[in-house]
Parts: structure tokens; sequence; C-alpha cells
């Protein structure tokens, strides 16, 4: 058997993969809520759509494919023992994670200023459910990759399995998964 | 272990390869930007745009998440919150 047929353990934590197949249920029934309210009600997806700040959306599809860009690129770091590339990828992550959090907070403060909220109409509930459960998901990452860091900054991972940190970057890449898919539902399709 | 012991050649591959995973998730990010630009999206765009969302998703599963080389079953069930995803709203759109 050859190593390109040889199958790996699964990153991390299996707890870790249990819980992200139930945060991706969740967001799947949100897409799907989004999918189905769009069809029945077009109209107020079509004039709510003109409004949507598309540009911020790109940043963020940028940014958050960046971030787990460079926490992939930690783990293999990690992997080959290489304590100073670990922790400066993990850095590069966190701030692209920063510049979305920035700009998603600029979006919100467009849409508040100009009258939009939850209770707008059926998009913006939508709108606003959606992309506020995801903002609180990149939070909780920005938390997740600040320990990571601090921990590889200690030397805890020369001496402890890397299943912990395998486990934080799973759940980074979960969160960037779900914004890869809500990006073209939300500000491509229309 | 392995990983540690991997040569140097075929570290810079991997970090090669996640770097081209990560053009062609931007390039192809770009484009459904444009697209979103245009007054309407006809089924041949939306099936384009879902086609895109799709083979991301893929990616990020393969690649990032590391998923390629693992049991296929994880690997499948996690694609399939992608495909699933593009089917139904392509066909609620």
């Amino acid at each position: 058997m050859n190593s390109a047929t040889i199958r790996q353990p699964l990153p991390g934590d299996l707890a870790i993969w249990f819980f992200i197949y139930a945060e991706l249920a969740v967001f799947g029934i949100l897409f799907i809520i989004y999918a189905i309210t769009r069809q029945n009600h077009p109209e107020i997806f079509a004039e709510a759509y003109l409004h949507l700040n598309r540009t911020a959306g790109l940043i963020n599809t940028i940014a958050l494919i960046s971030a787990s860009f460079f926490v992939a690129r930690s783990s293999l770091f990690l992997q080959w023992g290489n304590s100073r590339l670990t922790q400066r990828n993990l850095i590069y992550g966190v701030l692209c994670a920063l510049v979305y959090l920035a700009v998603k907070l600029v979006e919100y403060d467009e849409a508040f200023s100009a009258g939009y909220d939850l209770t707008t109409n059926i998009f913006y509930t939508l709108y606003f459910s959606l992309t506020i459960f995801h903002f609180a998901h990149v939070v909780l990452g920005v938390v997740i990759l600040l320990v990571m860091l601090r921990n590889a900054r200690n030397g805890y991972y020369q001496n402890h399995s890397h299943s912990g940190y395998e486990s934080g970057a799973s759940y980074w890449h979960m969160v960037d998964l779900v914004w890869v898919v809500l990006f073209p539902i939300v500000y491509v399709i229309h | 272990m392995d990983q540690v012991n991997l040569s140097e050649s075929k570290r810079k591959t991997k970090l090669n390869q996640l770097l081209l995973v990560w053009v062609i998730l931007i390039v192809l990010s770009l484009l459904g930007a444009i697209i979103a630009d245009f007054s309407q999206i006809t089924p041949i765009l939306l099936i384009t745009v879902l086609g895109f969302l799709v083979i991301k998703a893929q990616l990020v599963i393969d690649i990032f998440m590391n998923l390629g080389p693992v049991k296929w079953g994880w690997r499948l069930s996690m694609s399939a919150f992608a495909v699933m995803i593009s089917l139904l709203v392509g066909l609620l759109s």
C-alpha cells in the first residue's frame, strides 16, 4: 500500500467533529430557510439586495479564506516542529480574522444607520440572524486561535499531543467553510 | 512523527499545495463577485455560482481541513453539506 492510499486519523478530537457537524446542521437549516423565504418573497429580497454591501462581502470572503490558509500553514509547521513559523502564521490568521470582524462591524453600522434592523422585513430578519450567528462563531474562533497562540508560545505543544491544536484549527476551518457557502447564497445570487 | 521526518521537497510541495488552493479560492470568489454585479442571474450563471460554491467547499474540506486523506465517510458527510445546500438553493431559486 503506497502512502497515497493510507488513511490518516481524523485531525483533532472526535468530540470537536460532532460539534462541527452539529453546527453545520444548524447553519444548513438557516440556509434552507433563507432560500425558501427568498422563493416566497422575491420582491422583498430583490429590493434589499440592492442595499447590500457586496464589496464588504468580498473583502470578508478574502479575509476568511486567508485566515484559514494561514491556520492550515501553522498546523503544518507545528507538525514539522517549527514553533516560530507556527506562531507567525497563527498571528497572520488572527489578523485576517480581525479584518473580517472590523469590516462586518462597519457593514452592520451602515445598515443600522440606514434604518435597517432585524424587524425591517423578512430579508433583514434572516440576513442579520444568519450573519450575526456566523459573526459570533468568528469571535469564538479568534478566542480559540489566541489560546492556541498562547500555548504555542509557552511551548505547550512540544510536550503534549497536537490534538487540541488540530481541534481548534478544524473549528476555524468550519467557520471558513460556512462563509464559503454563505457568501454566494446571500451576496451573489439575486 | 512521519510529518517531522518529511523531506524538504515534500514540505515545499505541501506548502505550495496550500498556496495554490488559496489562489484558486480567491479567484473563484472574485469571479463570484463579478457575477453578483450582473443585473440578472440566469440559470447558467446560477449553476456556475453554485458550482464554484461546491468546488470551494471541497477544497476547504480536503486541503485546509485535511480530510482528504481521512476515512471517506467523514469527508463524504462533510461534502454532502455543501452539495445538498447547493442543490436546494438551486432548486429554490
